[in-house]
């Protein structure tokens, strides 16, 4: 004869669907004559039917977040490739070359390493540029020095952004000014986002927050809404994204 | 084939898109479940934008041996335990309501009735504080199995436990939240509301 504890068990696998018909059976005979396991069962049914109101929406924006981040890495995946094809071309070149003329063994070592610096400095090239856009226009985007002012007037010349190492302040011609800051002081990628609408919002992003955006310009071309504190920048908003690239030390 | 299927296949080809629609048809579960893991709306929200990154990353690799839905929501587990050993947090897993409210305030809309959203806020915090007072181990494995839907096999693959462990386990994690709710005196103000909301939603 099985006791309650057993049952206890049995009512919450019960409810998980994982008894056996023989063990259901079982169990609804004991339930119909034990008050307090059937009171039990009635509980965690009960119980197991609230718990859908925990429920709580996701934050505003997460979707196109996680599909920004999906653009970065399909598109990192497509460079990637490229870099690697590109790299491969070289070292087939290089490496038919010499087959047709001697082996790799005899060439002058300046050669070798000028046939090599080609093959590395594809693989590390990476662009440094200045991209701003607002949803009604098309991207654009230019290169940059750092330090210097980096005009986007390409556009309809209302965006400028001013990039410079560590720290750049853009403006729009209606007057609206922000600013914002780098925040990888050393090497790899020197980034900041710049928002700019009439109340003049502007925040410094994360490295992956920046990223995003980065990869989301750059893969799609399209405009990207950012979200901040639950508020939705008016359709006004520009964004100003500066990505400087450097080596590192 | 299941509308998911084929959009898994897309997805598995580099569909974007088709990605997309996985992700939406799968954030509010996955965010829940990350939030209720951690109790923290901002380490929610990271997880669960790692969670889906993640699985963007191991596509290739899935082999469609259960639904999509099942492998992300195990694959978001794995991540929020990692977490929390890693983190070794043991903050109040309770979300606060100010979180809470400021969230519905954005989604108002989709509340037509004030008394019956209030009366569902209610509950959830009731049943919050309840989640909140189990030990962490019972919180895990009732989330994993209510909020997630994983099972059994599952779980005790993600916790390391024998199936008739998994088992005992949620029985006891159950039956202790039903004790904590009752000593509060909340257990049948819980039930009560609940089955007043579904015969005002009838």
């Amino acid at each position: 004869m099985k006791d309650c504890s057993y049952f206890e068990e049995q009512v919450s696998g019960l409810l998980d669907g994982m008894l056996s018909q023989e063990e259901a059976d079982m169990l609804f005979a004991h339930l119909a004559q034990c008050p307090e396991c059937s009171a039990l069962y009635e509980d965690l049914r009960r119980l197991s039917d609230t718990m859908p109101c925990l429920e709580v929406a996701p934050p505003a924006g997460f979707s196109d977040t996680v599909l920004c981040a999906v653009r970065v890495r399909a598109e990192k995946r497509k460079r990637m490739r490229c870099h690697m094809i590109s790299a491969a071309a070289v070292l087939l070149v290089v490496l038919l070359g010499a087959g047709a003329s001697r082996s790799l063994w005899f060439f002058p070592d300046e050669m070798q390493e000028s046939a090599a610096d080609q093959a590395t400095s594809r693989q590390t090239e990476v662009p440094m540029e200045i991209c701003t856009q607002s949803p009604e226009r098309a991207p654009l985007s230019c290169k940059s020095e750092g330090g210097e002012e980096a005009s986007v007037a390409e556009g309809d010349g209302t965006e400028r952004a001013f990039g410079i190492s560590g720290a750049f302040n853009g403006y729009t011609d209606s007057g609206n000014v922000a600013s914002g800051g780098t925040n990888a002081p050393s090497a790899g990628l020197y980034f900041a986002v710049l928002t700019i609408q009439g109340k003049g919002v502007a925040k410094t992003l994360n490295q992956e927050e920046t990223e995003l955006f980065l990869q989301e310009l750059d893969a799609n071309g399209v405009s990207y809404t950012y979200r901040t504190e639950g508020t939705e920048i008016a359709e006004t908003a520009s964004l100003c994204l500066v990505c400087y690239t450097s080596e590192s030390p | 084939m299941s509308e998911e299927q084929d959009l898994v296949r897309l997805a598995k080809k580099g569909d974007v898109g088709a990605f997309g629609t996985l992700v939406r048809a799968n954030e509010a579960k996955v965010y829940n479940l990350t939030l209720r893991m951690t109790g923290n709306p901002e380490d929610a929200r990271d997880l669960a934008q790692e969670a889906f990154l993640l699985a963007y990353r191991r596509l290739p690799a899935f082999r469609m041996e259960c639904s999509f839905s099942t492998w992300l929501y195990r694959l978001t587990a794995n991540l929020c335990i990692d977490f929390l050993r890693r983190e070794r947090r043991r903050k109040s897993m309770t979300v606060s309501m100010e979180d809470q409210m400021g969230q519905q305030e954005e989604g108002a809309n989709q509340w037509q009735e004030p008394q019956a959203e209030l009366e569902r806020l209610e509950m959830r915090a009731v049943l919050e504080q309840g989640i909140s007072r189990l030990s962490e181990e019972h919180r895990q494995i009732l989330l994993l199995r209510e909020m997630s839907g994983l099972s059994y096999e599952e779980i005790g693959s993600l916790l390391k436990l024998e199936a008739g462990t998994v088992k005992s386990r949620l029985a006891r994690a159950r039956t202790q939240l039903r004790e904590i709710l009752s000593a509060d005196g909340n257990f049948s103000a819980l039930i009560s509301s609940n089955e007043a909301g579904k015969e005002g939603s009838v």
